[in-house]
């Protein structure tokens, strides 16, 4: 009977053993792979982290052209649906005169055809693309308080340059902001005081997100790096005032008051900060645009060996090549005979070759101006803008994936933009915005032979301006809007809303619908009318 | 760079709760056994892949418990032997569980008209989810349209059932079919032995299972067999049935594609026979064939009706394998 009795306290014993030690081994932190507490312990992990958010712009996550996308749904593709530009590039360009493409991919067509649906995976990819730096942005400033940088032990000049990152991540949440509120209208609304796997974030109008953009961007503008002082690509105040300046031109649109005056201010502020434009218009998209470029203000740098993938420029290059083109002249090693223009571009210039206005680019041997079939890439002349060759026209080192940035923001906009502040009401000097666009026309003709006068600066001018200016570098959605020429049908492109003549749609597409992955994940979201 | 991934700190493990009856039973000398089971299973704290709201995560779709689920239902086996005499004996032997499952809620949002958690990515759509968790449905029930056919019973491209009644047919429409998960499970097993022969088989059933035909829905239309470039991609013939163009994108989620995948299968046969002793009684010799996956009944048109989760995409298909064995022990 003893031994029984034994025999039980011990088996009780080994299992309440076993229990404990279960309990206390469950606690574990993991030992394969790094933790948040060794990332934001060094500043070489603070620097790590802010590549990310920056890099998060130029690629498409964190094993090159595929294998781990930054953002995935079911049915996307990491080339395709995960890139940054690429879907914002659709979003802006695909849907206006200045580009049409010949996939067929479902939900590509919907953009030039202003039809797009809930359910349309590119806009998933920029939504969600926006919302994750935003995130990202969060999590840094939540790492990055004085308390924290001192509780780790970093001080001194170290924890100084942590500091100088804040203003900067608070940059690139504020751009990201700006472009949810401009696609999308009133986006989720998540800020450093939210928490991971927190409540569904509450939906804020585009008015409060205005506000918001507004008062970050006037707060980083004194505590950023002077412009032109930072490493290239790195946001400076120039990046601050530039969006500044893109935000007030369009705050009529957005928030139903006029800020005209503030976009000249703001957009002067660039001007005067030391920047000038490249001498030639077709060096401004190649390959080492990144060397000896003074207009550039903040890009999304891209480099063939070490921002693979196929989004970004690589997409731009690679997607207009198509018909008698040879993929070669442009850098590359390939084509995929996607995007062309439409005539309504074409025809803003006065001569196409590029002999007069060097800004037209355009490739015509095979193409024809018409588009009969959208789904022909020699219907509609192809776009030459961007080649991943050197300004001597040597080709890049590596033809699979381009060098060639993005100008985010360069200079011309900016002489646009206070040229249109004046022209719309504005307080502006009258003679500093006509030299400004004649500026651009100086570079465009090699002379003063395309130079204009005063009376020639309309609204009519200035958005044909842009887009001669501006072409396929994704500002043109923006820009119909705010002319209000984008959904109405008092101005028409081929296959404006689908039809081969253009056609008017209703005025709720301005607007893109909110993803129905996020509408059905967030219970907080309105979808947007109309959808 | 470093990245952060997405994570939970709330997750927490599933839980199951089990109430069975059952009864054994075995007659004529256990010549026939078997049991009966009746349970209930209540499943807490499901765990499932959700998307994430847009902000709060550092990635669309993670890893949450998801909710409740109630199982219900029967098991039943018997297990016979018909004859046993000295140079025959036959085994027979069936069983089957009837289940029945329903979501009882969900954590997202005690909001009753929350229409669920969609997931199960489907190829060639846009994005599109075509599962759904709901309150009161089937655990992973299809969210499809409904298919409009005509007087001859083809499907009429891109007309669905407008089934809010609102005029437009809208996500609002979509409703919840079926699902991949079989009501009815049997097996049945067989063996014979007469004499030095002898021959056994193992069969499966399963009844009420759908199937979401992807392999259909994104290459049996026009639009992907005739390529927009100017080339022709393979396409499977479903085309010629269903006529579809492919153009907009409700078609994917039509329920035409949700196809009755309930099936037999014969998962092995086996036939032995054995030579006897050899050299003197040093050695036996023992011949089999055996062929795996035999074959299926089953009106599924796809490759095979038989994949987890009811999304047909690409299925890598189940070989069948013959078996010739012959065996020598010393």
């Amino acid at each position: 009977m003893k031994n029984i009795i034994f025999k039980i306290a011990t088996v009780g014993l080994m299992l309440g053993t076993a229990l404990i030690s279960c309990t206390k081994d469950l606690d574990l932190k993991p030992t394969n792979d790094v933790t948040s507490e060794v990332v934001y312990s060094t500043p070489l992990g603070f620097k790590q982290s802010l590549a990310k958010i920056y890099g998060s712009n130029a690629l498409t996550g964190n094993a090159g052209q595929a294998g781990a996308p930054d953002v995935f749904y079911p049915g996307s593709d990491e080339g395709q649906n995960a890139d940054f530009f690429r879907t914002f590039w659709n979003a802006q360009e695909l849907s206006t005169d200045e580009a049409i493409t010949s996939w067929g991919d479902p939900g590509l067509p919907d953009f030039h055809n202003l039809n797009t649906s809930p359910a349309n995976l590119f806009l998933h990819g920029v939504y969600y693309k926006s919302l994750y730096q935003v995130t990202l942005v969060n999590e840094f400033l939540r790492q990055a308080t004085d308390e924290k940088l001192s509780s780790k032990g970093i001080s001194g000049a170290d924890a100084d340059a942590i500091r100088k990152y804040r203003p900067e991540v608070r940059f690139l949440r504020a751009f990201q902001y700006w472009v949810l509120i401009d696609l999308f209208g009133n986006p989720p609304f998540v800020t450093e005081e939210s928490v991971i796997g927190g409540p569904n974030p509450p939906q804020k109008t585009r008015k409060e997100v205005f506000g918001y953009i507004e008062s970050e961007l006037k707060d980083i503008e004194t505590t950023l790096a002077a412009p032109r002082t930072n490493e290239y690509g790195r946001a400076d105040q120039a990046a601050a005032w530039a969006l500044l300046a893109r935000l007030y031109l369009n705050a009529e649109e957005y928030i139903d008051t006029a800020k005209y005056t503030e976009a000249a201010l703001y957009a002067k502020k660039v001007i005067d900060a030391g920047y000038s434009l490249l001498p030639d218009y077709r060096h401004l998209l190649l390959a080492d645009n990144h060397l000896n470029n003074p207009e550039f203000i903040w890009t999304i740098n891209y480099d063939g060996a070490k921002t693979q993938g196929f989004g970004g420029t690589t997409f731009l290059i690679k997607g207009g090549i198509g018909g008698d083109m040879v993929s070669s002249a442009s850098g590359i090693n390939e084509g995929w005979s996607g995007h062309r223009s439409t005539k309504a571009l074409v025809n803003k210039f006065a001569d196409p070759s590029g002999a007069t206005d060097r800004r037209a680019q355009f490739f015509t041997g095979g193409q024809q101006l018409e588009i009969d079939t959208v789904s022909s890439f020699r219907d509609g002349y192809a776009v030459t803008k961007y080649r991943n060759v050197t300004k001597s026209g040597a080709p890049s080192p590596n033809t699979q994936f381009s060098d060639v940035d993005v100008p985010v923001f360069r200079l011309a906009e900016m002489y646009l933009i206070y040229a249109e502040a004046f022209k719309r009401g504005g307080t502006a000097d009258a003679n500093l915005a006509l030299s400004y666009l004649n500026k651009l026309r100086e570079r465009a003709y090699g002379n003063t032979s395309g130079n204009i006068v005063a009376s020639d600066i309309t609204l009519d001018y200035i958005i044909d301006e842009r887009a001669r200016e501006l072409y396929w570098e994704g500002h043109r959605r923006t820009d119909l809007v705010r002319f209000k020429r984008f959904t109405e049908g008092t101005y028409l492109w081929p296959w404006k809303g689908g039809v081969a003549s253009g056609t008017g749609v209703s005025n709720t597409r301005k607007l893109y619908p909110i993803p129905s992955a996020d509408m059905n994940a967030n219970r907080n979201l309105v979808q947007n009318p109309g959808y | 760079m470093y990245r952060p991934a997405a994570y939970n700190d709330k997750l927490t493990w599933e839980q199951t709760a089990t109430t069975n009856i059952a009864l054994d039973f075995g007659l004529f000398n256990n010549r026939i056994s078997g049991s009966v089971d009746f349970y209930l299973k209540k499943t807490s704290d499901l765990l499932n892949d959700v998307n994430q709201s847009a902000g709060t995560n550092f990635a669309p779709i993670a890893l949450a418990n998801v909710g409740n689920m109630e199982n219900k239902g029967v098991e039943f086996n018997i297990n016979t032997q018909i004859v046993r005499k000295k140079d025959l004996s036959v085994d027979f032997g069936f069983n089957a569980t009837y289940n029945r499952n329903r979501i009882t809620k969900l954590t997202f949002s005690e909001d009753p008209n929350y229409e669920g958690q969609r997931f199960g990515g489907i190829s060639g759509g846009t994005g599109s989810s075509i599962l759904i968790n709901s309150v009161g449905y089937n655990r992973g029930a299809f969210f499809v349209y409904k298919q409009v056919y005509d007087a001859n019973g083809k499907p009429i491209d891109n007309l669905f059932e407008d089934i809010n009644r609102d005029g437009v047919i809208t996500e609002k429409d979509l409703y919840r079919y079926k699902s991949g998960n079989p009501d009815v499970f049997m097996g049945f097993t067989g063996n014979v032995d007469y004499k030095r022969f002898n021959l056994g088989f193992i069969a499966r059933a399963s009844l009420g299972n759908y199937m979401y035909n992807n392999v259909h829905s994104s290459t049996g239309i026009q639009r992907n067999i005739i390529n927009p470039l100017n080339y022709l991609s393979n396409g499977s013939s479903n085309v010629l049935e269903s006529g579809f163009t492919g153009s907009g994108q409700r078609f994917f989620q039509s329920d035409y594609y949700v196809q009755n995948a309930s099936f037999l299968r014969m998962d092995n046969i086996n036939i032995g026979y054995n030579i006897g002793k050899l050299f003197n009684d040093k050695a036996t010799l023992r011949a089999n064939a055996n062929v795996q996956n035999a074959f299926v009944i089953t009106k599924y048109k796809g490759a095979d009706p038989e994949i987890n989760n009811g999304i047909d995409n690409n299925f890598y298909p189940r070989p069948r394998t013959y078996v010739l064995g012959v065996n020598l022990d010393f």
